[in-house]
């Protein structure tokens, strides 16, 4: 009897926290703050990648390897290629320009890893802004495009 | 023959536009005009500019953290948008410097951003070369805050004052998603206009129950019909002139010429389509659903979403345009 009333009683008092919780609510829904944009907004993720490079051409042309192996071919063609090509890394990091890397994957049956390099060196052809192309930073670019490319296909293929 | 690129709006979707427009671009077309919607306003700054290269590393690069960022369920009550986009506006500010500015300020190829006033109601396009207060871009400034107002989808993202002061914008995909219109009325003849959708909306199997899952299916939704009749506005276009033209025709061989020359000059009737050419227009668009709602950023579907771009462009070119 007690208990029923105390429940009752516990009861009526939620009750009466409704009006106050739809205050409370409504305070929060009236007090709508507009987002503001800032003048100078912080330094984007992005920025830093591009200025990785001296020239934004090797930006290009590591994001463009990186696309192109993983938009090329399905899903298990790009995660066996580039499993193939980490397990042959150590070979691969030493090859110091374009043609060699080309050539390597040619001679190692990873035609299509081959391509995407070539289909990015041409579609970039027209893009050194500076003139001077140094195969040096441009094999290193693509090196850095095709270890993202693995890192993301084995993010997106795990579990 | 003047060319005309229209991008409408669908996201991470835009991946598919930027391998359309990477194929398009290799047959060596080249625009007079670039208008965008949403993902088609962040496309079009670097297509007029020509860095088709860096526009593919910009749209393989970026995560969904790099464009929205979450709100505590505190934020949500107290602002006015789900999400906060402060990290789009961080990286069109990054995209967009002072120098790709000066030279879309520069290039001779028109831009137009499509933005919708809330307070008006009513479209509003964002163009380098238009002067004055209604549209004209003068600054820096005002073209990135463009660029973002287009691409925040309402309720999900907050509105923009492209003004300070001035009036609220929303993204243009509200009225006009694929904006063929101003392409047409600014005298294109070919038009390549590349839609993130199919022409048919999958039936879905989801039970609907969230509110940001629902939202986005509605989104969706609105989105498709959206671009429908944005496309069968275009269709109707050349219906009309290709009508007109037969009409013109039947009344040479019925009339005079004075008699027709009055009959299609009237000064109280004037003809809408007078001095309008048929257009060629390119649908560019996906077959099926792409594999994003559009909110997420994921770098690899992204970049198969690009071969699917380049492959319905290569399509599209080979079909020709659409037929009356």
């Amino acid at each position: 009897m007690i208990q029923s009333k105390f429940r009752r009683h516990s009861y009526n008092q939620s009750l009466k926290l409704i009006p106050f919780l739809t205050v409370v609510v409504m305070m929060f829904l009236s007090s709508c703050i507009e987002t503001r944009f800032l003048e100078y907004p912080e330094s984007h993720r992005l920025l830093n990648e591009i200025q990785k490079w001296p020239d934004e051409y090797y930006w290009n042309i590591e994001t463009g390897v990186f696309s192109r192996v993983l938009g090329n071919s399905t899903v298990e063609q790009s995660k066996s290629l580039l499993t193939q090509m980490v397990q042959d890394w150590d070979a691969i990091v030493v090859l110091d320009t374009s043609e060699k890397l080309i050539n390597y994957f040619q001679e190692h049956n990873l035609f299509p890893i081959a391509e995407a390099i070539q289909e990015t060196l041409i579609a970039n052809a027209e893009q050194e802004s500076t003139g001077e192309l140094n195969s040096w930073l441009q094999a290193k670019a693509i090196k850095v495009g095709l270890i993202n490319a693995y890192d993301e296909i084995m993010k997106n293929t795990s579990g | 023959m003047k060319n005309a690129l229209v991008v409408s709006g669908g996201g991470s979707k835009g991946a598919f536009a930027v391998g359309a427009i990477e194929r398009l671009r290799e047959k060596k077309i080249k625009f007079d005009i670039v208008a965008g919607t949403s993902t088609g306003s962040l496309i079009a700054p670097l297509v007029v500019t020509d860095e088709i290269q860096f526009l593919r590393g910009v749209y393989t690069s970026v995560r969904t953290e790099d464009i929205i960022r979450k709100r505590t369920v505190f934020d949500i009550l107290t602002h006015d948008s789900i999400y906060d986009s402060n990290p789009l506006w961080s990286l069109i500010n990054t995209v967009i410097t002072a120098e790709r500015y000066q030279k879309i300020i520069n290039s001779a190829v028109e831009m137009f951003i499509t933005t919708v006033n809330l307070q008006k109601g009513g479209i509003e396009y964002w163009n380098q070369h238009t002067s004055g207060d209604g549209g004209g871009i003068l600054d820096r400034t005002t073209l990135l805050r463009a660029i973002l107002a287009s691409a925040c989808q309402p309720v999900l993202m907050p509105n923009v004052r492209i003004k300070e002061g001035g009036n609220q914008f929303t993204d243009g995909g509200v009225r006009e998603c694929a904006p063929l219109s101003i392409a047409i009325d600014h005298g294109a003849t070919d038009l390549y206009s590349i839609v993130l959708s199919p022409e048919k909306l999958e039936p879905s199997n989801e039970t609907y129950v969230f509110i940001v899952k629902t939202f986005l299916r509605f989104l969706d939704l609105m989105l498709t019909e959206v671009t429908e009749n944005d496309i069968s506005k275009a269709v109707l276009y050349n219906q009309a002139i290709v009508y007109l033209d037969k009409l013109q025709k039947k009344a040479k061989k019925m009339l005079t010429t004075a008699q027709v020359y009055e009959l299609f000059n009237d000064p109280k009737n004037p003809n809408p389509f007078s001095g309008k050419q048929l257009l060629n227009l390119y649908i560019i668009r996906p077959l099926e659903e792409l594999p994003t709602s559009g909110l997420e950023f994921r770098p690899f579907e992204m970049s198969q979403m690009m071969v699917l771009g380049r492959k319905a462009a290569e399509d599209a070119l080979k079909k020709g345009p659409l037929t009356v």
